[in-house]
């Protein structure tokens, strides 16, 4: 899993123009989209909008989606409109908005079901953020990155794409990953929600900190006991510290050791991981596009539901899904009957 | 090495703390071997401090390749 995740990883970074030089099989069309390493083009609401006709979208349909842009967002308003055209889709966005364990499956199957690439993207969105609200970041970065190589600027969900698989990133935790794409997201999209770039704002430089001076606090703590001690404080305090020091020093091994396994070469920057990144805790709303909050607690529903129920949904996972979804599906709701902590 | 060199600092400053009585702490002893501690702990210190800043340096080469 995590050399299959290394892999989706470089590729969506290499994607954004932003990490290794490595030899990835990106999409060439979309890097040649802008010439600052963009791959996103700005939003064609014409060319959505024809699109949206020709999978079925009336003219009311299409009169609320323009409605909606000033009032929700762009993203919201073209969500919204995909789901007025597919009751499928719909009735499985409304399960990920509840928190339902049984909406990975049901989304899984909706985008097994279609061939549009337009209505994929917007599912693939949606399913990222399902297996991010169950703690399951490197499936959604697996789902993001798909979405990227074959869905991008077919959607209004662009930028939301990126901010998620950022924050999948710190999640996993990739600090050094995450924080640059934080930064592209910002560049990129200086439209974007506000809430979302002041949001990457702040955890681009949480990771920054973390990156850069956590050997230099360390540091700057030995140099305090080394006063101390010259000073004859050799107590419990003191020794507390210098315990301190050591478990800090085990978990920076850890990091690198990491990194190394992840990127094949020397680790860059010098932190210690903080473990799942921060929630942001900024929007309320019911509405899933737009919103940074998690769900309620997937794994906890999960184990609350029937064994009958359970039953079906993995039936339905092993009999109903192509292979790609089903080995991704199956993962996921294993993790989820082990607490997350596979 | 560095967390092998604070674990050593670690059980010396444990060792100064249960073998030297606070009697003794004004002794010219005592206060050359807390110096001694001292100096081992800045020596710490100062490899934790060039590791960083070595990282720091590979990083910001490796970002100019790019």
């Amino acid at each position: 899993m995590r050399a299959a995740l290394c892999l989706g990883l470089c590729a969506g970074i290499a994607l954004c123009g932003l990490a290794r030089a490595q030899d990835q099989a990106a999409p060439q069309d979309a890097q040649a989209a802008q010439g600052n390493g963009n791959p996103f083009k700005p939003f064609d609401r014409a060319a959505y909008e024809a699109h949206a006709q020709q999978l079925g979208a009336t003219a009311e349909q299409l009169a609320a989606f323009g409605q909606q842009i000033d009032q929700l967002g762009v993203g919201r308003a073209g969500d919204n409109l995909m789901r007025a055209i597919n009751a499928g889709y719909d009735a499985a966005v409304k399960l990920s908005e509840a928190g339902d364990p049984k909406a990975a499956l049901e989304l899984s199957k909706v985008l097994a079901a279609t061939e549009d690439k337009t209505l994929q993207g917007h599912v693939r969105y949606h399913l990222a953020r399902v297996f991010l609200d169950g703690d399951d970041p490197e499936r959604a970065v697996t789902v993001l990155n798909k979405y990227v190589k074959e869905d991008g600027n077919l959607t209004p969900l662009d930028d939301e794409v990126v901010y998620f698989y950022a924050q999948s990133l710190a999640e996993v935790p990739m600090a050094e990953e995450a924080r640059n794409l934080f930064r592209a997201f910002l560049e990129w999209f200086p439209n974007a929600s506000e809430r979302y770039r002041a949001t990457a704002q702040q955890r681009a430089q949480e990771l920054d900190g973390q990156l850069d001076s956590a050997l230099h606090q360390l540091a700057d703590g030995m140099k305090k006991v080394g006063r101390d001690l010259k000073k004859q404080e050799t107590g419990k305090p003191t020794q507390d510290r210098q315990k301190d020091f050591v478990v800090k020093l085990d978990e920076l091994i850890e990091m690198y050791e990491e990194m190394e396994k992840k990127g094949g070469g020397k680790p860059s920057g010098n932190g210690i991981p903080s473990g799942p990144a921060n929630q942001s805790g900024l929007v309320e709303g019911e509405a899933r596009i737009g919103s940074l909050e998690k769900r309620a607690n997937v794994a906890d529903r999960w184990g609350n539901m029937k064994d009958k129920d359970r039953e079906k949904i993995e039936s339905e996972v092993r009999n109903i899904l192509p292979p790609e979804s089903r080995k991704m599906l199956e993962e996921y709701y294993k993790k989820l009957g082990t607490g997350g902590n596979l | 090495m560095i967390k092998y060199l604070q674990e050593r600092v670690n059980k010396r400053t444990k060792e100064y703390e249960n073998s030297v009585p606070e009697a003794l702490r004004a002794s010219e002893d005592a206060t050359a071997e807390a110096a001694a501690l001292a100096s081992k702990q800045s020596r710490v210190k100062d490899l934790t401090r060039k590791l960083a800043e070595k990282l720091n340096e590979e990083n910001h080469g490796a970002e100019g390749g790019k």
